[in-house]
């Protein structure tokens, strides 16, 4: 064999075992630096995203210390969202996480979903109005207290359950690396969450994590309005997320 | 529905973020392995910096030309200049993954064909390592990222013929290295 053309199948072979970064987190962090200072490609000055996450990551501490010290609850909640309340990550247990959909007892599966899970739940599910119009996958949780609706639309996900006063029925866990982002919904304020992928699961009555339904998530904005409290999950960007929100009735 | 480079790209330049990122996604795995080629532990960086950049620059991207030969170029440049602030005093250090080939690959091997297959590869990475700048670069597009010459040239941002005698300059370079190594 040539003895170029071997050294070039070499180099080739070579570039698929290079032990490069994976950067798995790499486009969320992208994401976040052109959402914090980038308005159109022809190039507003940016921030620095790392600026922003040690920001953020300090206040997060703050808020952390805050919340804990003066209370003696074994839960570490720092605040919360409807029936969504945040915590700290460290009350997920690390051997629970995973990246995929965990499947929570009470699921069930139905081929006319939006009248069933509405007989399922104790609130009014509220649609997105998309153009053209797209049927979701739903799924109803009824193992959560009020019922859990989950609305699948595929690139994104809205997650309904109700807002009522009550013990919470689901935990984010955050980290000091995760990005918590005040904006406005609608005539509400939402939260957006970015910064690193962060975790959920539901919570017993007695206010436990339930381990086995702990799921990790990426970009999420929360919030509560007309009696519901809304996950949607799966855009990058912010102004996405607040479009489908924009739409929900 | 996959959509194509181009298609992303149009969308992204009318300011739709979300189809930017599905594009670099796209691009994220040999980006990363052009910066680690130039740049070592500094890749990831080096590559968040140049996506930024490539999106505030995107109103300089030529329709309808390849997306990835342009990423790259960005990457490779901001990679370079990674390096340069970090003075080159340090050599360059590059590793091979702890698992070594991809299955396909190391399949039909024997235990001790794949010991030498990789050694074989970490004396040819450290040649690599040792190039010049330049020429480690034009290896990374051309080997590592899989590009055309004619991407090479096109992210390089020189004549085809210069991506030639470059290529042909690090070969020989490569093959001077590895062979001084087994006569040592």
């Amino acid at each position: 064999m040539n003895p170029d053309v071997h050294l070039e199948t070499r180099l080739f072979e070579l570039g698929g075992a290079l032990d490069h970064p994976e950067g798995e987190a790499l486009i969320a962090r992208v994401a976040a630096d052109l959402e914090a200072g980038v308005l159109t490609p022809a190039g507003d000055r940016r921030r620095s995203s790392r600026r922003l996450v040690a920001l953020v990551a300090a206040a997060a501490v703050m808020v952390a210390a805050v919340a804990i010290e003066p209370s003696r609850r074994a839960i570490a909640e720092l605040f919360r969202v409807g029936r969504v309340e945040v915590r700290n990550a460290n009350d997920f247990h690390p051997s629970a996480s995973s990246t995929t959909t965990s499947t929570p007892p009470g699921l069930v599966f139905d081929p006319d979903p939006i009248a069933t899970a509405q007989a399922a739940v104790d609130f009014p599910i509220r649609l997105p109005h998309l153009v053209p119009s797209r049927t979701p996958t739903v799924t109803v949780d009824r193992s959560v207290p009020g019922g859990l609706v989950t609305l699948d639309y595929g690139e994104f996900r809205i997650v309904e359950v109700a807002a009522r006063p009550g013990p919470a029925v689901i935990a984010k866990g955050i980290d000091p690396r995760t990005r918590i982002m005040p904006t406005p919904v609608r005539d509400t304020t939402g939260y957006w969450f970015t910064g690193t992928h962060h975790r959920i699961a539901y919570v017993d009555r007695d206010g436990n994590i339930r381990q086995d339904t702990a799921r990790t998530v990426g970009h999420v904005l929360l919030w509560a309005a007309d009696g519901v409290t809304f996950r949607v999950e799966g855009f990058h960007t912010l102004p996405r997320a607040q479009e489908i929100a924009r739409t929900i009735q | 529905m996959i959509h194509s480079d181009d298609e992303l790209v149009g969308r992204a330049r009318l300011g739709d973020r979300d189809a930017f990122c599905a594009l670099l996604e796209r691009h994220r795995l040999v980006a990363l392995r052009v910066g680690y080629s130039i740049a070592g532990t500094e890749a990831e960086d080096a590559v968040q910096e140049a996506m930024v950049k490539a999106y505030r620059h995107l109103d300089h991207f030529r329709p309808g030309s390849p997306f990835r030969p342009w990423l790259l170029a960005i990457v490779a440049n901001e990679a370079r200049n990674r390096r340069r602030s970090g003075g080159r005093r340090n050599a360059l250090v590059l590793r091979i993954r702890e698992r070594g080939l991809p299955a396909d690959v190391a399949r039909d091997r024997s235990a001790e064909d794949a010991a030498i297959a990789t050694d074989d590869r970490a004396r040819l990475l450290a040649a690599v390592a040792a190039l010049p700048d330049r020429d480690r670069e034009v290896v990374a597009l051309r080997y590592f990222a899989g590009l055309s010459e004619a991407e090479t040239a096109a992210a390089l941002e020189c004549p085809a013929g210069t991506v030639k005698s470059r290529l042909s300059r690090a070969l020989g370079r490569l093959r001077l290295a590895l062979t001084e190594e087994v006569v040592s």
